[in-house]
């Protein structure tokens, strides 16, 4: 009298597992419909063939056989990984069979890693993008060392030359000295700018005199504005106390005037006019030049996206980073002369 | 004013010193933070400029050993590493340092530094 089945295998379709039975001669004998999902071969072409051949291939033979020989003793089970014919990462888990299960000695169940396993690549990728984005930050920083000492040094060359008696020579030395140092502090500002934008700082709001801090960005902006030839003119007005973060603020309207300088330099009357005024309860810096204007519908505020030759295009999006942080905005428009309008809300405004 | 301008780096401490003799200050000077709080306390200066490697650990630790030497002094530390949050102990500069924004650093009345 034989031995009448567990069950029948029309039972495994039910599962969404991927289950597939295999037999003495490693023979696929059972193989569900999830199994057909998962890899998709049909439970026909896998009837009969080996089990080893289709998900193992005859380099891990021997390693399959193992697994399957210790099966059964003390219950153990043996787990396989490979990958499956779709491409996915899978997992076997291989168990005896219970003898009612008739010609299947070994059931094989896949578990498909593919997605725990790009996850985890991914992962693998952003601590390695993290990894690299702190080295660049750190040396980044240290740049500032060497540069400060530069600076210091040119700054004084610069002031022993101012008081010593000007001929032609020590002219063309004064002036070869402001542009060291202007070169070095554009080095300084590419160094800011790339920091803000690997690691964005918190913002500090202080309140602060909208005007000064024009007065602060303009004093920067002066050595690029004469080695330029270029003229800068602070509209006169009143003061202007506003909630900011001076140093962000202070940066995105240098960047403007920077940006300005650069456009007046072959215009016929090369003047940069800079006013701050309070319009709609807004603090309003706008920055004017008399430049050709950019490209109609470029992506002007984009990182990276530049109209200059060496230019980062880093600049107006920083000053759009800058506008965000206190709730405000940055504007382009263009008709006889370009404007930059950058608005900040005036906290606390009636 | 009574300024000392400690720094580790040999060109920084010696072109600070000349800028700021040459703007009328008396300025000593220390290489490291040890030799600088015994000159802060042997030299009692009005303004002290430190270099700091990293703001928030030894740039305050350095400005809070200062009061704690009942020294006065304003403590301005500079650092290749931004640090702009608000501090009653210390003002903070991030080279390069930019010398107009130095020279606003700098207390308008010593005395009430």
């Amino acid at each position: 009298m034989t031995t009448p089945p567990l069950f029948t295998l029309d039972v495994l379709d039910d599962l969404d597992l991927c289950v597939s039975g295999i037999d003495a001669g490693g023979a696929i004998r059972a193989f569900n419909r999830a199994c057909t999902a998962l890899t998709g071969i049909e439970r026909e072409a896998a009837f009969g063939s080996s089990w080893i051949e289709r998900f193992a291939g005859d380099g891990r033979r021997a390693e399959v056989l193992a697994h399957w020989e210790r099966l059964g003793q003390d219950g153990a089970t043996g787990s396989f990984e490979a990958l499956g014919p779709a491409g996915q990462s899978l997992r076997w888990q291989f168990s005896r069979a219970h003898e009612r299960a008739g010609v299947i000695v070994v059931w094989a169940v896949a578990i498909d890693l593919t997605h725990e396993r790009a996850g985890s690549a991914r992962a693998r990728e952003l601590d390695r993008v993290a990894a690299m984005g702190n080295l660049i930050s750190g040396l980044t920083h240290e740049l500032r060392n060497p540069l400060n000492g530069a600076l210091l040094q040119l700054a004084l060359a610069e002031r022993s030359l101012a008081r010593a008696e000007l001929d032609e020579r020590t002219r063309t030395a004064q002036a070869a000295i402001e542009h060291a140092s202007e070169e070095v502090r554009r080095i300084a500002v590419l160094i800011d700018d790339f920091l803000v934008f690997v690691r964005p700082q918190p913002v500090y709001l202080g309140r602060t005199d909208a005007r000064t801090l024009v007065e602060h960005a303009l004093e920067r902006a002066e050595p690029r504005a004469r080695n330029a030839g270029v003229d800068l003119a602070l509209a006169p007005g009143p003061t202007l106390e506003v909630a900011l973060d001076a140093t962000r603020v202070e940066s995105a309207i240098y960047h403007l005037i920077a940006n300005a300088i650069d456009a007046a330099v072959n215009a016929a009357t090369p003047i940069v006019h800079v006013r701050v005024l309070a319009r709609d309860n807004a603090c309003v810096f706008e920055i004017e030049d008399p430049g050709p204007g950019l490209p109609a519908g470029a992506p002007i505020f984009d990182p990276f996206y530049t109209t200059k030759q060496g230019g980062t295009g880093l600049g107006l999006s920083i000053v759009q980073r800058v506008a965000a942080e206190h709730g405000g905005k940055v504007s382009y428009s263009h008709h006889e002369a370009t404007v930059f309008a950058l608005a900040l809300p005036i906290v606390g405004a009636s | 004013m009574r300024i000392l301008v400690i720094s580790p780096f040999p060109t920084d401490r010696a072109a600070l010193a000349a800028l700021l003799v040459a703007d009328g200050h008396q300025v000593t000077t220390a290489n490291d933070h040890a030799d600088g709080l015994a000159r802060a306390v042997g030299d009692a200066p009005q303004v002290i400029l430190v270099d700091v490697r990293i703001p928030e650990a030894d740039g305050l630790a350095f400005a809070r050993a200062v009061a704690a030497r009942d020294v006065h002094a304003r403590v301005i530390g500079m650092s290749a590493r931004a640090h702009r949050g608000p501090s009653a102990d210390i003002v903070w500069l991030t080279k390069p340092i930019d010398l107009a924004q130095l020279e606003r650093a700098l207390p308008a009345d010593p005395r009430a530094a």
